[in-house]
């Protein structure tokens, strides 16, 4: 292929396929236009050096096909500060989560027959797993967030300097305490569908994970409701951080996300138990075999502890709801005097 | 070295609007991307290929200009002319250069270095002649 095609090529391959064969044509005739006015001007048919030189002047195929092409970000300068503090916090938590995992199971682990270093080994690997993840999981939702900005910049075009009156901190939006949320309800989600084993007793015996699992059939009954819940969440949060204040269908939409959190939870904490220890599980772990008893305690204290968490889940929803109901209420007087 | 870049940049972000301008300016024929820098060229202002021709199919885009393949003698031609939008746009923004340059000029007669002040007033004065 001659110098001319190949540079063209170059080109259109960093070109979006819909305009690509039209700029190549036209470069291709642009660059015959130069070599045709050069070789006139320099009275001597046009070789290789006189390619090398109109091509030299066009620049570089990256740099050309750049200037044909929109500026783009997957996370643009407005996002980008809050991209990098969100990443900062949640790779800390998720970094001292897994150390501290890893630690405790390494500690109750049978340590016979695996070196320290490999044991070592397996936690690093682990903690680079556990935060590749989460950096995923925190730009993907921030690449998503920027594909809607046109929502974002509608709201800074209505930008009002009154409404920076300071406000109470509940009715402030702040975009990384509204990722953080939406992140960390992402992971949560992730877990609970698709590695539910991790939520339970896991040993690492001989270079290997064991995992007994704690949450019961019951748990994962109710799983499709919780998930509709997580859901609405996130898409609350980001209405919120969109629209870069709380609206009144926005409050309605969070009472109601609350009712229905603490209703569920109530329901969970009336029926059947949501943890399960299933004796032969636990025998499988390496710690010898355990009596009756030893499992029947376990299974006692496993089920206080969800019972707990439930009741601490429904407390806190209806405290929220409570919260958002009162705003309401006061800002509709608020609106009625003024 | 460094400033040397840094001027180059500064350079860049003056001109960027103004090639606009002046292209919008110099296609009430139709010319295609070479023909357009010679036409530029020969009236003083250097303007890289790789600059102009992106540009001229920016502003197409943007509806500023349209254009159309030409098949002529020796080969085909994309021709670039200004649009009906581009010529009720082209007056408002030489109107804001205008005001511009009433503006910007006399703020600048505060330099301090006054040789420097004279050479860059003359060759503006080339310019625009």
């Amino acid at each position: 292929m001659d110098l001319i095609s190949f540079y063209v090529k170059e080109v259109g391959q960093r070109l979006p396929a819909t305009s690509r064969e039209d700029i190549e044509k036209e470069i291709r005739t642009l660059i015959e236009d130069t070599l045709e006015d050069e070789s006139g001007a320099q009275g001597r048919p046009v070789d290789q050096a006189m390619i090398v030189d109109v091509l030299k002047r066009l620049g570089s195929p990256q740099k050309m096909a750049a200037r044909y092409l929109p500026e783009r970000y997957l996370i643009g300068p407005r996002l980008f500060p809050q991209y990098v503090t969100v990443l900062k916090i949640v790779l800390a938590i998720v970094s001292v989560l897994a150390v501290t995992g890893f630690a405790v199971t390494a500690g109750l682990s049978s340590t016979a027959g695996i070196s320290f270093a490999e044991m070592l080994g397996k936690v690093i690997g682990g903690l680079m797993q556990a935060v590749f993840q989460a950096a995923a999981i925190v730009t993907l939702v921030f690449a998503v967030l920027e594909y809607f900005q046109p929502d974002l910049k509608l709201s800074e075009e209505n930008w009002n300097p009154l409404d920076m009156k300071p406000q109470p901190e509940e009715e402030r939006v702040s975009l990384v305490g509204g990722m953080l949320a939406v992140i960390f309800t992402i992971i949560a989600a992730i877990v609970f569908n698709f590695y539910p084993e991790w939520i339970g007793v896991s040993n690492f015996v001989n270079g290997q994970w064991l995992h007994t699992p704690v949450l019961s059939e019951t748990f994962f009954r109710y799983l499709p409701f919780i998930n509709i819940l997580w859901a609405a969440e996130i898409v609350k949060e980001i209405v919120v951080m969109a629209r870069g204040r709380w609206t009144n269908p926005i409050r309605w939409a969070d009472v109601f996300i609350n009712l229905f959190t603490a209703v569920l939870a109530a329901i969970m904490l009336t029926g059947p138990s949501v943890v399960a220890l299933d004796p032969a599980g636990l025998n499988r772990m390496g710690w010898g075999s355990l009596d009756a008893e030893a499992v029947n305690g376990l299974m006692t204290a496993a089920q206080m502890g969800a019972r707990v968490t439930l009741g601490i889940i429904m407390g806190l929803s209806l405290m929220e709801m409570g919260k958002g109901l009162y705003r309401i209420i006061t800002e509709r007087r608020m609106l009625a005097t003024a | 070295m460094e400033q040397d870049m840094l001027v180059d940049n500064l350079v860049q972000e003056l001109r960027r609007g103004l090639m606009t301008l002046a292209v919008l300016g110099q296609l009430q024929e139709a010319q295609y991307g070479y023909s357009a820098m010679k036409l530029l060229a020969d009236k003083g202002l250097d303007i890289d290929q790789g600059t102009l021709y992106p540009l001229l199919r920016r502003l197409e885009s943007q509806g500023l200009l349209q254009s159309d393949w030409r098949i002529e003698e020796t080969r085909p031609r994309r021709y670039y002319v200004i649009s009906e939008r581009g010529r009720k746009i082209l007056p408002v923004l030489r109107e804001e250069w205008k005001k511009l340059m009433e503006t910007i000029e006399p703020l600048l007669m505060g330099d301090p270095i006054p040789g420097e002040r004279a050479a860059e007033s003359g060759s503006e004065e080339d310019g625009s002649h």
